[in-house]
């Protein structure tokens, strides 16, 4: 298995997770500290630090170093190479469902003349 | 939600793959078009140079359905299950796993443990259709692993076309 797929299946993996998305969400505004999450997520630090590993192995966040308080940020890398992987399957099945638009076209003009 | 009309492919949880499309058509007619041998036979196609070789369908609850794709020179692929829940014009629950050679495949196999369960619902919008495909897999890996036969099967599609091109 190549490292690029075995890296989407822990990009997904990070993703199914509701708290997780949502922890993306309020990083996409901006960088947040641990602190900054567990508040609004009305979850305890090492609850959120838990998701936030599983973000930052997944290459989804990066940890600021430079504050002493190490606020997280979004890293959109990651989130653009699974978008574009599930594209490239989404244009696969397209192509047979314009098949079937055609079909649906044909068998519509049929009805109306008879 | 804005429907647009080509496909949309979401992943939900961990297990499945939901795809939604309109088609301008009423849903009998999509229904048709997922349930007649016939008609199934127009569109299901495989990739360019492939063939839609069998499809046998019995349509029926516990009856079974098996569909292969043949092209020259390259070894067959089938698709088969066993039909779940039926009622058109509205819904179609069935199971669904890859055959590697339907050749060998016995009469009477049993159902693939690893098999997906694929939900089609069909909603009446206006002249439209809208389609909702859910398809659910036992483990993440077996999803995983589909999406990427699919991914080589489009792979294949692109190579076809390359070859065309060549060829002039």
């Amino acid at each position: 298995m190549s490292y690029i797929s075995s890296q989407l299946d822990v990009v997904f993996a990070a993703l199914a997770d509701p708290t997780r998305r949502a922890i993306l969400a309020r990083l996409a505004k901006g960088e947040v500290t641990v602190m900054g999450l567990a508040k609004p997520f009305q979850m305890s630090q090492p609850a959120i630090s838990r998701h936030l590993k599983v973000l930052q192995d997944a290459g989804l966040i990066s940890t600021t170093k430079r504050a002493q308080e190490r606020p997280r940020r979004l890293e959109t890398a990651p989130l653009k190479e699974a978008t574009d992987w599930i594209e490239k399957h989404r244009l696969l099945w397209e192509g047979r469902y314009q098949n079937l638009d055609a079909l649906l076209e044909e068998l519509k003009n049929k009805k109306n003349n008879k | 939600m804005i429907e647009k009309k080509g496909l949309s492919l979401t992943l939900k949880g961990d297990c499945e793959l939901v795809f939604t499309r309109v088609f301008e058509a009423p849903r009998e007619l999509v229904y048709d078009c997922h349930t007649k041998t016939e008609l199934m036979r127009r569109w299901l196609t495989g990739p360019e140079g492939w063939t839609f070789a069998v499809c046998d369908v019995d349509l029926k609850v516990g009856g079974k359905y098996l569909y292969v794709w043949q092209h020259t020179g390259r070894p067959k692929f089938g698709m088969r299950g066993v039909f779940r829940e039926i009622a058109a014009p509205e819904r179609l629950v069935n199971t669904e796993s890859f055959v590697p050679e339907p050749d060998s495949l016995p009469a009477n196999a049993p159902e693939d443990p690893n098999a997906a369960i694929n939900t089609l619902v069909l909603t009446a919008r206006g002249e439209a259709t809208l389609m909702t495909l859910t398809c659910r897999y036992p483990s993440a890996e077996v999803r995983k692993m589909v999406v990427d036969t699919g991914m080589e099967t489009g792979m294949e599609t692109s190579y076809a076309r390359l070859d065309a091109l060549l060829m002039k």
